[in-house]
């Protein structure tokens, strides 16, 4: 198997379930060090595609490189997995099933211990480690989880929805914390349907609808390749009239111009030089992801 | 090697440790010890403790007998005692005792066994005493009739009727262990799957690996229970010796009792890896109950032919019913505590359960990857044999 320095690298696979194609000709890579979107509407196949990543499904074809090689027990010890829907033992204690996630990710016990401490105290569960899973709020299993998915000190980090049920704040300190983590060189591939989230953490994303690659790489570059024929404008002084306007929205104390097809951007700075405008702003309008993404999926 | 011990360690601990668990452990017991002390007083209320009169007109009891004897020089003596219910009853030795060895007795209603036996006891005593001790010794003991194998392997005699009990009882325990402890992997297969938290295991762990820790887990909660009941079973046998004097033998011989653990462990590793694939594949652990019910009917289809195997232990239906993976641990032990078995079989049966145990583990993990594709899904009889042969590695 012939696999790069990335920490995953998915080449060219293939699922099948009965008549049914979950995936078909996926690639795609992630880097150590960086937040790595996976995007796609519902029943895309985003969950299979993490699935074969952690060698819970095998691919009817292609292959998938993690950390360097293909997933066996060693590499398997380096992962952290936080699935969509939550998985914890309901009728065990908080602290003995997070010690034994730790074991079976073969971390000595007292090591495991003080790290949980650690974690526990970092997302204020402390009090509640000898409670049972299933008498914790939705919120503080959710934190749970994540302590889980973090607790061996992973170098490759997958998570689907980290953030719902989480508050304004958990939300926050979450993301803090996957950016510290990012920073630290590990890999972190994130799956939701919570554009914002994307946009704000991600620099590279991958979207996948009925089960094949629809975008993939720079968020970035993604924008500027789905940009519309428009710019945003900004100006102390009211905007005067422009030709070549096909519509004039605001947007955020700035303006949202769209042009008709024979007017470029530079005709319209131009015309905002020539009239006197003060302009703050200008800017080619790239749309957001949320845009992007109904695009291409309704296509 | 470690995380299959983590899988077995935690399946364990989390099942005998929880309160369920320790409810069903004692239950059985506690039944049984009440069931014991019923029956005892039950017994008991209907015993007397008064004493026993007799009237000796033969000579022969000249020296009193101990209590709870009581000797009368006459009869209307003795049934005024009766009368007043001083005494239970009184027996009456003729002059002609030694002629005929009848002896009347006469009572308001039958005396205990025990009572009747110690009287019978005493008498047979006076009548021996002065012959030589051995003689003497050998006569109260009477006849005992032994009936044994060729090879003097086996042997039966009047008391080792428990001998061939023991081991059907112990096979029920045995049984009632295997499939509780199967009912509760089952239910946590079920239950794992739903709620995913097997997906996250299996991020840490090989499916074989998780399935494996499971079964032997499962496997370490059966024995425990087992040693417990077993131990008390056990326990109440020797008080039941020891303290309350009931006779009969439990000579059971070391290489039935092999014999039969070593078809009960490979059957539970059988029964252990169809409920772990049945909880793999179902939705819901009451569909899986409702599944695996139909189970535990192979197992006891040789007590539906009891009376062949008994009478003709070497016959060709005993024969075939010790070669069915299902049906040999009962058909084996039964047949093993009559007559000797020929190797052949014994080893063929042992050979056909063993690879029964390593096809069912394998069976299990397929259903298992199976299963772990139809999240939510119901999965019918065709759907399932008709994908197990097509699933290509997951």
């Amino acid at each position: 198997m012939n696999c790069s320095n990335s920490a995953v690298e998915v080449s060219h696979i293939y699922k099948s379930f009965g008549d049914t194609r979950a995936v078909q000709d996926v690639s795609f890579s992630v880097n150590p060090g960086e937040i790595f979107g996976l995007l796609g509407p519902n029943g895309a196949g985003k969950t299979t595609t993490l699935r074969l990543i952690l060698d819970i499904y095998r691919p009817d074809q292609g292959q998938v490189c993690v950390l360097g090689g293909a997933i066996d027990e060693h590499r398997k010890n380096h992962i952290g997995y936080l699935p969509e829907e939550r998985g914890l033992y309901q009728d065990l204690s908080l602290e003995r099933v997070l010690l034994y996630m730790a074991a079976l990710k073969g971390v000595p016990k007292s090591q495991a211990s003080q790290r949980l401490a650690e974690y526990l105290d970092f997302f204020e569960l402390t009090q509640y480690k000898k409670k049972k899973v299933k008498e914790m709020s939705k919120g503080m299993q959710q934190k749970a989880q994540i302590i889980a998915t973090l607790l061996h000190k992973p170098d490759l980090i997958i998570v689907d929805e980290p953030f719902s049920a989480l508050d304004p704040v958990n939300t926050q300190m979450v993301k803090s914390l996957l950016v510290d983590l990012s920073r630290q060189g590990v890999a972190i591939i994130m799956s939701t349907h919570m554009m914002q989230q994307i946009e704000e953490l991600c620099s590279r994303i991958v979207l996948i609808n009925h089960g094949q690659v629809i975008l993939y790489g720079e968020l970035a570059e993604i924008r500027r390749q789905h940009k519309g024929h428009a710019v945003l404008v900004r100006t102390t002084n009211p905007l005067p009239d422009l030709s070549g306007v096909t519509s004039c929205t605001s947007h955020n104390a700035a303006f949202h111009i769209e042009l008709d097809d024979v007017t470029t951007p530079q005709m319209v700075l131009n015309q905002l030089v020539l009239s006197g405008a003060e302009v703050e702003q200008f800017e080619i309008a790239l749309p957001a992801l949320e845009e992007i993404f109904l695009r291409v999926v309704k296509v | 090697m470690a995380k299959f011990l983590q899988i077995t360690f935690h399946e364990y601990s989390r099942h005998v440790f929880r309160r369920r668990f320790i409810f069903a452990l004692i239950s059985l017991p506690a039944f049984m010890l009440f069931a014991g002390l019923i029956s005892g007083l039950a017994v008991r209320s209907e015993l007397s403790s008064l004493p026993v009169g007799y009237i000796d007109y033969s000579g022969l009891l000249q020296v009193p007998l101990p209590e709870p004897f009581v000797q009368y020089v006459n009869e209307s003596d003795a049934e005024k005692a009766l009368i007043s219910r001083s005494i239970q009853g009184y027996y009456i030795l003729e002059s002609d005792f030694l002629q005929t060895s009848h002896a009347r007795l006469v009572a308001a209603k039958p005396l205990g066994g025990a009572t009747q036996s110690q009287f019978i006891g005493q008498v047979r005593q006076r009548l021996l005493q002065n012959l030589p001790a051995e003689v003497a010794q050998r006569l109260a003991s009477g006849n005992q009739l032994y009936v044994r194998s060729a090879d003097g392997v086996r042997q039966f005699g009047p008391n080792d009727w428990p001998g061939l009990f023991l081991p059907i009882g112990l096979f029920f325990v045995f049984m009632l262990a295997i499939f509780s402890t199967s009912g509760y992997l089952m239910q946590a297969v079920t239950e794992e799957k739903e709620n995913r938290t097997m997906e996250i295991v299996l991020t840490s762990v090989t499916p074989s690996q998780l399935m494996g820790g499971k079964i032997i887990g499962s496997l370490a909660i059966g024995m425990t229970q087992l040693i417990v009941w077993v131990g008390v079973i056990l326990a109440a046998v020797w008080v039941g010796i020891r303290i309350f004097g009931f006779s009969g033998s439990f000579r059971i011989s070391p290489g039935l009792v092999g014999l039969s653990l070593a078809t009960l462990l490979l059957s539970f590793v059988i029964i252990a890896a169809m409920m772990a694939a049945v909880g793999a594949v179902v939705t819901e652990a009451t569909e899986g109950q409702q599944i695996t019910g139909p189970f535990s009917l192979p197992f006891i289809l040789p007590f539906l032919f009891i009376t062949q195997i008994l009478t003709n232990p070497n016959g060709s239906l005993a024969v075939w019913l010790s070669l069915i993976p299902f049906t040999a641990p009962v058909t084996l032990a039964l047949r093993a505590s009559l007559v000797p078995l020929p190797t052949w079989q014994v080893a063929l049966s042992l050979t056909i359960l063993a690879c029964s145990a390593i096809f069912s583990l394998w069976l299990a993990g397929r259903l298992f990857r199976l299963g772990l594709l139809q999240y939510g899904k119901h999965l019918s009889l065709q759907q399932m044999l008709g994908r197990l042969w097509l699933l290509k590695g997951r």
